[in-house]
């Protein structure tokens, strides 16, 4: 629908004679509910689109965003952008990008059941079917979306990349308050593809489950053992320690300092490649090509032919994440890591699916040899420094074990963990491989991006809970 | 204007209660650098109409980016014309096909009827900002931070014009000019060794991006030689940025929004003391230069300065006329049509210099940033967040070192408890965990629960 105005944009940069130029036009469709305390809030639709150009200009970074669909002002803007660039240019950093195969490339995710087919009523009655299995909690927040994001993406250099992405989304809050104690548990679930994934999630059944859970924890929770434990930890805590303290520090542009002003730098620097981080069954990969996943895609915002990415392998760093910029800087190519949240905003070096590889041993026998220990099925909050070294995250669903065996739960253990240390204290790693969710943060300005998190279940040996 | 106008003149031939419309166009400008050098520049043109409809109590919301053809948005305020019409015909028809499914709120009590006599916002806009020299501002505020010899800067220069226009159902209408101009700058000495500070202004006269980069520059130089801290309770000073996201969830979570979701500590606490006596906080949606300073909300009723916390007792809640009404209370004017949401959160100035705070401590961290935020449980108040850039020991009324790798892992209602001194001026800034800018001093609290990685 927008495309002549893409094409127009590029059109307008070779005649402005830019080194390099890169056009996405991005439209999102989208829809949503908002479910609070079983009353329908909210919902509405949203049809939005606009353009995303970024330039090379003597070897420094322009960018310009617009949804203003008319020729004109798509002019006026390059041409003040260009300005500003050769202003800025006497301070600009040398910027190259490495050189990478050419791809003219159309791709879809395919919608089973297409979100549109699906009546609003049929959404609403499943966030309050799912509402009401759990009305004894004094907050429950439900919010159901759907985006199917179409690209259509040029360069310069003869690139030409057409896509469409949809998602589907899915995020709680559910607060509970029992005898003047509260506790609560927030996730989100997100797949690309169509309705189908909502239907699989069995939100109902899903909810009704973590109800429960907080529900034992609050009545029944006693405090962890205070001396130097083991502890196994589940999917959802894998996942998260992988994005934070793998997939983050292995970002090249903060270790080459690009996003040191917010987002942070890292503990790693790029002559680490091939030094050891963790035991040799910690092995990491981030792979956007995973279908169905919630950071799928099979292109990159620069064009780049999307990979599985092999992070750590055997313990050993084996590759940080790329774009062309920081590809460049290391004299190697892109791996298609480079996306951006949407027209309106640059793309730059980010995780898309980063999970830990499973191993062989089943939950129970990561369990079955632990005399006293602690099992951490899932988390509430958590962080960690800005170089990724520093970290924490505090149990929700949690119980102890004693000589192999779960017992009654435990009330917010603590892993407060370096990255070196966790990785290299791990012994054992699950089969249980599941992938979650999140939504990644980055940038200056702030870009989040929807992201799996992943990984089995796995044994920590020899740790003392906060 | 004449797009809104036959759009609301559409939705009301659908017998709708409520509408309003939300036209609003940026001009931004951006400079991104590191290592001392400019690394992205940008230029963006956005515009959008917001649009919530209520008919028979149902709500929907959607927006209006673009429309197509040199036509729609593009030509508000220079025409309409038939695409413009055609466009809007068929958004209407949408509307009101998809409010046929919705089911109705029952707790909506409509919107804003009132008409007000703005005081119009006169600090908040500077037409000198759509063409300062962005690339002399960043390097004035890099060359403050590099001659406190520090080595590497980093940080971004945005320059944003707002214009906006509001139009409801109860035929309110008004306008707004506003100017955004914030520099982000952190410093390094080495790896360990930084320092950050911020600077927000609606007027280039105020904007002081020198003090910003020399400020970071003095923060990064101060905090040579980095060990790590020791777990324990210290007294702890919190700098204006230290202390900003941890306002910014104040502010949050004093929406009835939040109460309701179960996601505010200050449900049930409304005219009870939550904190030290020293401690006053207000969300001012008329502070004089603040960059999210209107004189009305998106209802059109006039905003004012809220006190949420007096003297350590929670105050109020922020309301939009829906939820006011509901709770039989006047809106605060903070609308957020689904939520009531904060302007500018304000921190009341108290006694005490610097100096003097630091001199008073016996053992004591002073604590200038803080990253990665997060919360078990915002409905207890139970967080923890992470010191970075200096973080200064304090021992006997004096810094002695500069600490790494610690932990603030605390309850919001028991660091409130603990305020104990408060700084004789303040820092208004926003930063990237405070979306929402605040006038900040130094805060002093005692008793805070500092800890350390274990493995």
């Amino acid at each position: 629908m927008y495309e002549e105005y893409a094409d127009f944009a590029l059109k307008f940069l070779k005649k402005k004679n830019v080194q390099y130029g890169e056009v996405r036009l991005e439209e999102h469709e989208e829809e949503g509910l908002i479910l609070k305390n079983g009353v329908l809030e909210v919902s509405g639709f949203d049809h939005s689109a606009g353009i995303g150009i970024r330039f090379l200009l003597n070897n420094s970074l322009g960018f310009i965003s617009i949804n203003r669909f008319d020729k004109d002002s798509i002019k006026n803007n390059i041409t003040k952008a260009i300005k500003l660039v050769r202003k800025g240019n006497k301070l600009s950093e040398r910027v190259r990008l490495s050189e990478e195969l050419i791809h003219k490339k159309k791709y879809k995710a395919h919608q089973k059941i297409k979100f549109k087919n699906v009546n609003l009523k049929d959404k609403i009655r499943l966030l309050q079917e799912t509402d009401s299995n759990v009305k004894k909690a004094i907050g429950r927040y439900f919010s159901l979306s759907s985006d199917v994001a179409r690209k259509y993406f040029l360069t310069t250099e003869g690139g030409r990349i057409v896509s469409e992405v949809p998602r589907a989304n899915f995020t709680y809050f559910l607060t509970l308050n029992l005898n003047g104690k509260s506790a609560q548990k927030y996730w989100q679930f997100c797949n690309s593809g169509g309705y189908e994934h909502v239907k699989k999630w069995n939100l109902p059944k899903l909810i009704l489950g973590e109800y429960k859970a907080i529900e034992k924890n609050l009545k029944y929770a006693k405090k962890p053992p205070k001396d130097n434990i083991d502890v196994v930890v589940g999917p959802e805590v894998t996942g998260i320690m992988v994005h934070e303290s793998v997939g983050h520090p292995f970002e090249a542009d903060r270790i080459f300092g690009r996003e040191a002003a917010q987002a942070g730098e890292s503990f790693i620097h790029k002559e680490m490649i091939g030094n050891v981080l963790g035991n040799e069954i910690v092995n990491v990969v981030d792979d956007p090509t995973l279908e169905n996943s919630a950071g799928y895609y099979l292109y990159d915002d620069e064009g780049v032919k999307a990979r599985r990415r092999f992070l750590i392998k055997n313990g050993k760093i084996n590759e940080f994440l790329h774009n062309r910029e920081t590809a460049a800087e290391m004299n190697i190519k892109s791996n298609g890591a480079a996306r951006a949240e949407d027209f309106d905003k640059e793309a730059i070096v980010r995780m898309a699916n980063t999970f830990l590889l499973p191993g062989d041993y089943s939950e129970e026998e990561l369990i079955e040899d632990i005399k006293l220990g602690v099992y951490i099925r899932d988390f509430t909050e958590w962080n960690i420094d800005d170089k990724r070294f520093q970290q924490k995250y505090v149990g929700s669903d949690a119980y102890l074990v004693k000589n192999g065996e779960i017992k009654s739960p435990v009330l917010k253990p603590v892993l407060e963990l370096t990255t070196p240390k966790l990785w290299k204290s791990i012994d054992a790693v699950g089969k249980n491989l599941e992938y979650h969710t999140g939504t990644c943060g980055k940038g200056e300005p702030m870009q989040g991006v929807p992201a799996f998190l992943g990984g089995p279940s796995i044994r920590i040996r020899n740790v003392k809970l906060g | 204007m004449e797009t809104l106008e036959y759009l609301m003149k559409k939705l009301k031939h659908g017998k709708i209660d409520d509408a309003v419309l939300t036209f609003s166009v940026n001009h931004s400008r951006q400079i991104k650098f590191a290592d001392n050098k400019i690394v992205k520049t940008g230029v963006e043109e956005l515009r959008n109409i917001g649009i919530f409809i209520v008919k028979d109590k149902k709500i929907l919301t959607t927006s209006c980016h673009n429309l197509i053809g040199g036509a729609g948005l593009s030509n508000i305020g220079d025409g309409f014309n038939e695409l413009n019409r055609k466009n809007m015909d068929r958004l209407v028809k949408r509307i009101f096909e998809f409010l046929k499914s919705v089911q109705p709120k029952k707790d909506y009590y409509g919107i804003n009827e009132k008409k007000f006599n703005y005081k119009e916002n006169k600090d908040g806009y500077d037409p000198k900002s759509i063409n300062m020299d962005d690339v002399d501002y960043a390097e004035k505020g890099i060359n403050a931070a590099l001659k406190e010899g520090v080595k590497r800067t980093n940080g971004i220069l945005e320059v944003h014009d707002i214009k906006s226009t509001v139009l409801t159902s109860k035929d309110i209408t008004f306008s707004e000019k506003r100017s955004e101009l914030y520099f982000s700058i952190r410093s390094f000495v080495e790896k360990d060794e930084s320092g950050h500070m911020n600077a927000l202004s609606t007027s280039l006269r105020k904007f002081d991006v020198e003090d910003a980069g020399k400020t970071s520059g003095e923060i990064a130089r101060d905090s040579r030689n980095p060990v790590k801290g020791n777990k324990g309770s210290y007294e702890v000073i919190l700098g204006p940025m230290a202390i900003s996201p941890i306002l910014d969830v104040i502010g949050e979570s004093s929406s009835i929004f939040s109460v309701e979701a179960g996601l505010s500590f200050f449900a049930n606490k409304k005219n009870k003391s939550i904190g030290s006596k020293k401690i006053t906080i207000f969300d001012d949606g008329t502070l004089p230069g603040g960059v999210n300073s209107v004189k009305a909300d998106c209802e059109g009723v006039a905003t004012k300065k809220n006190v949420l916390i007096e003297k350590g007792v929670f105050k109020q809640y922020l309301h939009n006329t829906s939820t006011a009404r509901k709770y039989k209370t006047e809106s605060t004017g903070n609308a957020g049509l689904i939520s009531p949401s904060p302007w500018n959160i304000v921190v009341e100035k108290g006694d005490f210099n610097l100096a003097e705070m630091i001199k008073n401590i016996r053992s004591g961290i002073y604590v200038t940033n803080v990253w990665y935020t997060r919360f078990a449980n915002y409905r207890a108040g139970d967080f923890s967040t992470i010191p970075r850039d200096g973080t200064f020991l304090i021992k006997n009324g004096k810094i002695v070192g500069s600490l790494k790798n610690i932990r603030i892992s605390e309850n919001i209602l028991r660091m409130l408890q603990g305020v104990d001194a408060v700084e004789n001026k303040a820092r208004y800034l926003r930063s990237w965990e405070a979306r929402t800018p605040v006038l900040a001093p130094h805060i002093l609290v005692k008793n805070c629960r500092i800890t350390t990685p274990t493995l």
